[in-house]
């Protein structure tokens, strides 16, 4: 990664890397972890051994200034090992957040996800905030859009504070 | 208010209640994600409502409560409403506004039915008018539900019901009646909520019409009516009572009761009078009462039994005896004791013989045809006395009888047997005059 070398980058952005396990019979997998590795302690991210390799990108480092080293696990031929660490530091990515009414069904099932207005009593009424990548969106129909909708490891997270204004 | 994304990227909690709000949320940021906020505008309906009222009785007899219930119904899922209902009585407001005294959230599918939140409302109402009123309610409405006011409904007031609730006869201090004397015959006629029961009523006795005056009085929801009147005699009358009704209360009967109508005076009769044999006398206590205020003069008197042989009865009043006796009674009476003599068996008396008539007219006649032969023949005058004495002591004890026993008959005085002596009190005179009796049992062993 970077040649060993520091890498600087924002949330979200990708990072080319590479992984060589020798022997190169060795098969299985390796996975990226924030060092120092701790047993039980996720990883980032695991990939698959190609002749002993990887060669690939990733843009789930998650924000902060720490290092990062790969942990090959071991076959039944060959035991487990650590790489050389690199120190990363990750920026915040912008983030958009989201305030929506969002309406249901007397079943629950949401009836629309960016509804302005409803009558009570009618299926069930809530407020629900988002917060997504720069580019993410709501739809009614389906809510919000977001590259990290589907990646739950680098959702945001943290707090939200509401603050409501009867205009009534 | 600080929510806490849940992983995904999302925090939710329930929207606030009906209104127009602005909203904003602002994300704090994290190590991968800077801040940002959001502002949105939202508005929140309460839910409609729709209420209706009904009468719990159709039609309401005037004067009478009626139970108006206001039923609200939703489409709502939400929770239990809260509010009041105000109602109506022809257009105005009746009592003030009326908690909900039962309601019901969202209650789910029951049967294949949902069960929406749904509430009610209900008034006591007084309907004052015979005719048709309209009743209607109005929902104020709550932070959830929408007010709503029902369509009027129709309340037909008809003429109350009116029942007597007394009927009676006493005397003018509210006693005993007594035969005679002034009593007050009274009813007392339920009315309603309303205005008191006017219209006229009529006392019977024995189904006819008693003539006189009556006054009237109006009390708190009854009306009250006296008639004074006078029972001739002592004895139990049958008395009712018709009401006529008027514009608000239907015509009522009291049918026929008993007035039970005493004399001026009663007596009250002490213990049996034992007598150990007969020869022997007796006597018992006799209290004199005056009934219903009574004052005056009554005389009482005895009269032996008819089966009790040879016996005779008299009355102690203070210093006085006699077969009648003159008692003033008033207030609580006097006490008197009646006396009671009887006959032992005795010898029949031999006393001259007391000739019948027969008798007398056969010896009248013998003495004209006889006198003057006895002057010229002695002889014949011996004969004539013999005859004398047998015909005259045959009459004696014959046909031509009437003198007393013959020495040697024995007459048996007083049987032994019980006996009822009666006791008899008579007030008044002429057309006034009232009598009453009690029997007093004498017992001779």
């Amino acid at each position: 990664m970077n040649g060993g070398a520091a890498v600087n980058i924002t949330h979200g952005s990708a990072v080319s890397f590479s992984i060589n396990v020798t022997p190169s019979a060795a098969t299985g997998a390796v996975a990226l972890m924030v060092a120092p590795a701790m047993p039980g302690k996720p990883g980032i991210a695991a990939f698959p051994l190609t002749s002993g390799a990887v060669a690939t990108s990733t843009a789930l480092l998650p924000g902060g200034s720490y290092s990062i080293l790969a942990h090959y696990s071991g076959d039944s031929i060959y035991g487990g090992s650590y790489s050389n660490s690199v120190p990363v530091t990750v920026s915040p990515e912008t983030s958009t957040a989201f305030v929506n009414l969002v309406t249901t069904n007397v079943n629950g099932v949401p009836t629309s996800y960016s509804a302005s207005s409803a009558t009570y009593g009618v299926g069930y009424q809530f407020l629900r905030v988002d917060v997504g990548d720069v580019n993410a969106s709501v739809s009614a129909s389906t809510g919000i859009s977001s590259q990290y909708f589907s990646r739950k490891e680098s959702c945001p997270t943290g707090k939200v504070v509401l603050s409501t204004r009867d205009l009534s | 208010m600080v929510l806490q994304l849940n992983g995904e990227g999302y925090a939710q909690v329930a929207a606030p209640p009906p209104g127009t709000y602005s909203i904003t949320a602002t994300y704090l940021g994290d190590a991968s994600f800077g801040a940002s906020a959001a502002t949105t505008a939202l508005s929140t309906g309460r839910a409609p409502t729709t209420t209706v009222v009904s009468g719990s009785g159709n039609p309401v007899q005037y004067g009478n409560y009626e139970d108006v219930i206001a039923n609200l119904v939703t489409t709502s899922d939400g929770v239990a409403l809260t509010g009041t209902f105000q109602f109506f009585q022809d257009g105005m407001s009746v009592s003030t506004p009326q908690t909900i005294y039962a309601n019901e959230g969202y209650d789910g599918l029951i049967n294949g039915i949902r069960k929406y939140a749904r509430a009610n409302g209900a008034l006591l109402e007084l309907f004052l008018s015979i005719g048709n009123h309209t009743v209607s309610a109005q929902y104020s409405g709550d932070a959830n539900y929408a007010a709503s006011t029902s369509p009027v409904a129709t309340i037909s007031v008809i003429k109350a019901k009116a029942a007597f609730s007394s009927l009676s006869a006493s005397n003018t201090a509210g006693g005993q009646v007594v035969a005679g004397l002034s009593a007050i015959a009274s009813a007392n006629l339920n009315g309603s909520n309303g205005l008191v029961p006017t219209g006229n009523i009529t006392f019977y006795n024995s189904n006819v019409a008693i003539p006189g005056t009556v006054t009237y009085t109006s009390t708190s929801g009854y009306l009250g009516a006296k008639l004074p009147i006078v029972f001739p005699a002592p004895g139990t009358y049958l008395i009712s009572a018709d009401y006529s009704g008027d514009a608000n209360y239907t015509s009522a009967t009291y049918p026929a009761q008993p007035v039970v109508v005493v004399g001026p005076v009663s007596m009250t009769r002490g213990p049996v009078i034992v007598i150990p044999s007969p020869g022997l006398g007796g006597s018992t206590s006799l209290a004199v009462i005056a009934n219903g205020g009574f004052s005056g003069t009554a005389a009482i008197s005895c009269t032996p039994d008819s089966n009790a042989k040879e016996t005779t009865c008299s009355l102690t009043s203070g210093s006085f005896t006699g077969s009648t006796v003159l008692v003033n009674v008033v207030g609580s009476g006097s006490t008197m004791t009646l006396n009671v003599t009887t006959t032992a068996a005795h010898q029949a008396r031999i006393d001259g013989p007391s000739l019948g008539t027969t008798s007398k007219i056969a010896f009248a006649v013998m003495l004209a045809v006889f006198l003057p032969v006895f002057r010229r023949r002695r002889k014949y005058a011996l004969c004539f006395l013999g005859m004398f004495l047998a015909l005259g002591l045959g009459a004696c004890s014959g046909a031509g009888g009437g003198g007393n026993a013959i020495s040697g008959s024995t007459d048996s005085g007083t049987a032994l047997a019980q006996y009822y002596f009666t006791v008899t009190e008579t007030t008044g005179s002429g057309s006034s005059q009232l009598s009453t009796s009690v029997q007093v049992s004498v017992l001779v062993n």
